[in-house]
């Protein structure tokens, strides 16, 4: 599988990109909403967006917007990955296209088995 | 005023600390020891609750969170990873605390600073809760600053 890992902190898209190649998939990064446009316009959709929320120049939100309103990227699935937990954000994140949420800090072990829940387990 | 616990908070730095990068950190007596170097990051609370979370620890101990966080040797470990690394560390318990306060509240992105003898002030504010730890050896404080209601 095809991942764009989309947030402001390197270390967070380092300890993702760990896991993800532990898992055995492909990916890409991006520091912002913006650039990850960019590099989807660029490459082509991804299987997979995960995405923080806070990020200066496009939030993870706001990316989410952009990527719905484009009806080839219908089909790449997205995991909003950050520390905002309010249930209005949450349902905010969700009706605007979001696939999947996650909470930092997760495990390698809580990593895995949202990829196996939305059926992104399987190896690029 | 803040309804969060000593235990809640420590609960918090401990699910961060074990989840992100696999270092068990243990309640300890006293701050980071004063004349070595410390590096700090600070991410800032507003909303419904107002001020911030500061996470200080010797230079030793933020070299192994950078190493953790990005899977590199202490030789590799520069600037920009300690100050990433620890930026990252106090945005996830910031955000954590913030799930625990009245909403809405928004968290700043984060800012980090590193040297000898120095103090972060919030002006308005005051600690209201400071935890000590220790992990590897070395000594973490993790203190909350409160901004009075206007």
């Amino acid at each position: 599988m095809r991942f764009l890992v989309i947030d402001d902190s390197r270390a967070i898209r380092s300890l993702i990109i760990r896991m993800l190649k532990e898992l055995g998939h492909q990916h890409a990064e991006a520091g912002n909403g913006r650039e990850a446009l960019d590099i989807i316009a660029n490459n082509g959709p991804f299987d997979a967006a995960l995405v923080d929320w806070n990020m200066p120049v496009m939030t993870g939100i706001q990316f989410v917007e952009a990527a719905r309103a484009k009806p080839e990227l219908a089909g790449m699935q997205i995991m909003m990955i950050t520390t905002e937990t309010e249930v209005e954000r949450i349902q905010q994140a969700l009706a605007l296209g979001a696939t999947e949420y996650l909470m930092k800090p997760f495990t390698r072990e809580a990593f895995a088995d949202k990829l196996a829940m939305m059926g992104l387990d399987k190896a690029a | 005023m803040l309804e969060i616990s000593q235990e809640d908070i420590a609960a918090i730095v401990s699910l961060v600390f074990t989840t992100t990068l696999d270092v068990e950190v243990e309640a300890a007596e006293g701050p980071p020891p004063s004349g070595g170097e410390v590096a700090s990051s600070l991410v800032g609370i507003t909303g419904n609750w107002d001020g911030a979370v500061i996470v200080a620890c010797e230079r030793a101990l933020a070299v192994r969170f950078a190493r953790a966080m990005f899977g590199i040797s202490d030789e590799e470990v520069g600037e920009s990873d300690i100050n990433d690394a620890l930026g990252e560390l106090v945005n996830m318990i910031g955000g954590n605390l913030k799930s625990m306060l009245p909403p809405p509240c928004h968290l700043s992105l984060p800012t980090v600073v590193a040297g000898r003898e120095y103090r972060v002030r919030l002006p308005g504010a005051k600690v209201v809760r400071e935890l000590d730890f220790a992990a590897n050896g070395a000594r973490l404080r993790i203190a909350i600053a409160e901004r009075a209601a206007a």
